[in-house]
């Protein structure tokens, strides 16, 4: 699979670029540091981009959705050295799939880097706390309910598919897609896509794929 | 190395820049037009006691004469000064030249006194007109104060003509000598005068480039205040980038290692890359905060929930340096402002309590109040000087003590406090004394009743007695009824944990291979086994594990064994509480504190 890592900063790149190899041998990391070099590639059916809001030609959240239209369907991931999770939650509004801050766990890192090579949902522990802690009640419940089937369907989703071309990933028809959609979608208790990717980075906190 | 500021040499005298110079000049010419005011009354009396003393000797009509000059260049005065002052199309000191020039028109008036009656006057007229004029210059000295050749200008045209007449009319029957003396007295006079305007002069000047000077070095010490700011903000994202890559390389390596020793090298390496993480974040904090870039939300909170929370982070460092962390709070307490920033506060409070204790106790309180709650953090510690007590909420200061060796930090804890404190409106106090310990105290305004939100169950310590589940851990309930099992989940939900169930034996296992659970609940009787076999298929597979038996039976040999065994046991119906104290002794690893907690018989 190919994954595009987007950051200014030349060492990260390297140290990216690496750690991904080293966890999946089958993991072909392209990686630029302008958002003109990354939209280059905008035809290139990347299975994640990694991408660092702080670039020399773009600056911020109008990146996320410039990176959104150039590669639909692909899970955008924001990268930042920033924590802050007002930030996180402004990209999960403008079209990312997730959030990593650069912190130093790598153990953490790993992990997230694992869920996102696994098609899945992160954000780190606080940061889901810190924007909707009283929905811990019902995500736990969730876990109990909905099935992997379900989960998949709505991850997909969430990260930008349409319908039929989750159809097609998964081998069911698109209206179970739909109606596979709206289940999850009442069970977590969420009403629009950003709270649908908070609910399930927390389901996948406690349902490692 | 830099000579302190008080040992070099006074820089360059800035009065010569035309820049300064101007601006002096236009504050002075201010000055005069202000005092204009003054000057019509007593010139007006002057006028009036002096004509009618006159009268009797010299011709009226002179006088009069006298009278509508004096009257004539005090209104110029009058009229011109303001005008003069307000004009910013000129430079001032143009201005200034003008405001010379009426001060001479005005000199003239003044001192036509002398030339117009001296013929007319015996020697008391001329001395009294003598003393009018002198008189006047003094005045006319106080009246141009900062502007000297305005004065130069009125005494040379006052006095000039006054000291001449003194010494080359025609001279009384009287003393000959005596008129020429007072014409050098007059003179005199005026020389004295003109250098007590040159003094006062220079000594506004001085001032005023004093208070230039003053505002220049302020604005200096501003903009290195401010770089410096800029420079830590920079500093500590550079640093991070590298840092950052260093913790990426560490996991790609964890990948391939197998062997005991590196794992350990790569766990010391992640631990030490994390301390340096931190010190970069105290650093990113503080520079956010000094540039006023930080932000508080206040809203109504509990602060207790937030006390407990912090005191369960911290517990595990207290431990590792043996020092027992409490919490002593009542069930509750709202209050107003910004939890995250309040968290900090705590955090860094306890982080200091615990650096510099290095044996005896750390305590946290809470003391409601009608209008104020108040936060209170104890140690035993080594106390604080109080010479030292202002200093060490100064950035990067710390205490010269032995434990500086041993700590992590960059000194700049205290200060994140004091300023987050000042933001939010909280009151700071120290009590402490070497060798006494030390009290820090928080003062947080109490929240209105109607705004503070009751808290939100996740957040909430249980209600009732104070037994304390730490939240966001994960349960397998194994039972076979469904009810039960639904039971056990909304339990254990309402204290915030993740619930796995399972209703036998092998879903159980199946569902521990993709999730390890930090607790199992496991019901006695269950379809295909009993609750003993799985727990010792759980330990046979993953090694001990927290685990709480669960059973509605009396006790049967093989429950004796299993309890005499170690294993705790809880009797059906089991309450919230009871539960709860069980599961906390088993969280703190005393299982024999379980079992206490657990039926008996």
């Amino acid at each position: 699979m190919q994954v595009l890592v987007v950051d200014d900063h030349p060492m990260v790149r390297t140290g990216l670029a690496t750690l991904l190899s080293a966890m999946d041998p089958n993991v072909a990391v392209t990686s630029v540091g302008t958002w003109g070099e990354a939209a280059a590639h905008s035809g290139t059916p990347f299975h994640a981009v990694l991408l660092d809001l702080r670039l020399p030609d773009a600056d911020g959240l109008a990146t996320l959705g410039a990176a959104y239209a150039a590669f639909p369907g692909v899970p955008i991931i924001v990268v930042s050295a920033d924590d802050d999770p007002a930030l996180a939650r402004a990209a999960i509004e403008a079209g990312a799939s997730g959030f990593f801050p650069k912190r130093n766990d790598d153990r953490e890192i790993v992990t997230a880097l694992r869920t996102v090579l696994d098609n899945g949902i992160y954000l780190p522990a606080d940061v889901i706390e810190a924007a909707v802690p009283t929905a811990s009640v019902a995500a736990a419940s969730a876990t109990l309910t909905l099935t992997e089937r379900q989960l998949a369907v709505a991850r997909l989703a969430i990260h930008g598919k349409p319908n039929k071309v989750i159809s097609r990933e998964l081998g069911i028809a698109e209206g179970t897609v739909k109606s596979h959609l709206s289940t999850v979608f009442r069970v977590l208790g969420v009403r629009n896509r950003t709270e649908a990717v908070y609910a399930l980075a927390r389901v996948g906190l406690h349902r490692p794929y | 190395m830099q000579t302190p500021r008080s040992d070099r040499p006074p820089p360059h005298d800035a009065a010569d820049t035309p820049a300064s110079s101007e601006a002096f000049a236009q504050l002075v010419l201010g000055f005069v037009a202000e005092r204009a005011r003054l000057v019509p009354i007593p010139l007006l009396l002057t006028v009036i006691v002096s004509g009618l003393l006159l009268a009797r000797e010299a011709p009226v009509a002179l006088i009069l004469v006298w009278a509508a000059l004096v009257a004539a260049t005090l209104g110029l005065w009058l009229a011109a000064l303001p005008r003069l002052a307000a004009d910013r199309t000129r430079p001032a000191s143009h201005r200034l030249h003008l405001v010379a020039l009426a001060s001479l028109a005005n000199g003239l008036a003044h001192g036509a006194l002398a030339w117009l009656l001296f013929a007319w006057l015996d020697l008391a007229g001329r001395a009294l007109v003598t003393m009018v004029i002198v008189g006047a210059s003094t005045g006319a000295a106080a009246v141009t104060t900062g502007v000297p050749r305005a004065f130069a200008c009125y005494a040379g045209a006052a006095l000039a003509p006054l000291a001449a007449l003194w010494l080359w009319s025609p001279a009384l029957p009287d003393a000959r000598l005596a008129d020429r003396a007072v014409g050098g007295l007059v003179l005199l006079i005026g020389a004295l005068q003109w250098v007590a305007a040159r003094h006062a002069h220079r000594l506004l000047r001085m001032a005023f480039e004093h208070r230039l000077r003053f505002a220049e070095q302020l604005d200096r010490a501003e903009a290195v205040s401010q770089a410096k700011t800029r420079f830590l903000a920079s500093v500590s994202h550079d640093l991070r980038q590298p840092l950052h890559t260093l913790t990426l390389y560490v996991g790609a390596l964890r990948t391939r290692t197998g062997d005991a020793f590196s794992a350990d090298i790569l766990d010391k390496m992640t631990r030490a890359t994390g301390a340096l993480g931190e010190l970069l974040t105290d650093l990113l904090d503080y520079s956010k905060i000094d540039a006023g870039a930080v932000q508080a939300t206040p809203r109504a909170f509990d602060l207790v929930a937030l006390v407990h929370e912090v005191v369960a982070d911290y517990q595990p460092i207290a431990a590792a340096q043996g020092l027992p962390l409490e919490a002593q709070c009542p069930p509750a307490a709202p209050v107003y402002g910004d939890p995250l920033l309040t968290r900090r506060i705590l955090a860094n409070l306890l982080d200091n309590a615990i650096k510099y204790t290095p044996e005896g106790r750390v305590d946290v309180s809470v003391w409601p109040g009608r209008s104020r709650s108040v936060l209170r953090v104890d140690d035993t510690g080594v106390g604080i000087a109080p010479d030292q007590q202002e200093r060490i909420f100064e950035e990067f200061y710390q205490l010269d003590t032995p434990q500086r060796e041993h700590t992590r930090g960059l000194g700049l804890g205290l200060s994140i406090v004091r300023r987050l404190a000042e933001l939010m409106d909280y009151g700071l106090k120290l009590d402490s004394a070497p060798g006494a310990g030390t009290r820090f105290s928080v003062s947080l305004p109490v929240a209105e009743s109607d705004t503070a939100p009751r808290m939100e169950p996740a957040e909430a310590a249980p209600s009732g007695p104070a037994t304390l589940v730490p939240r966001g851990l994960r349960a397998l309930v194994v039972d076979d009824e469904e009810t039960v099992r639904n039971a056990m989940a909304l339990l254990l939900q309402d204290w915030g944990w993740e619930v796995m169930l399972a209703r036998d034996a092998a879903v159980a296992l199946a569902r521990m291979e993709h999730v390890r659970p930090d607790l199992l609940l496991v019901d006695f009787r269950m379809a295909g086994g009993d609750g003993i076999e799985l727990i010792e298929q759980v330990r046979a597979r993953y090694g001990p594990q927290r685990i709480l038996l669960i059973t509605g039976e009396p006790l049967s040999a093989r429950l004796q064994d299993a309890r005499a065994a170690g294993l705790p046991i809880l009797h059906k119906p089991v309450d919230g509480e009871r539960l709860r104290a069980a599961i906390a002794a088993l969280l703190r690893g005393e299982p024999g504190g379980a079992r206490a907690a657990s039926d008996a018989t």
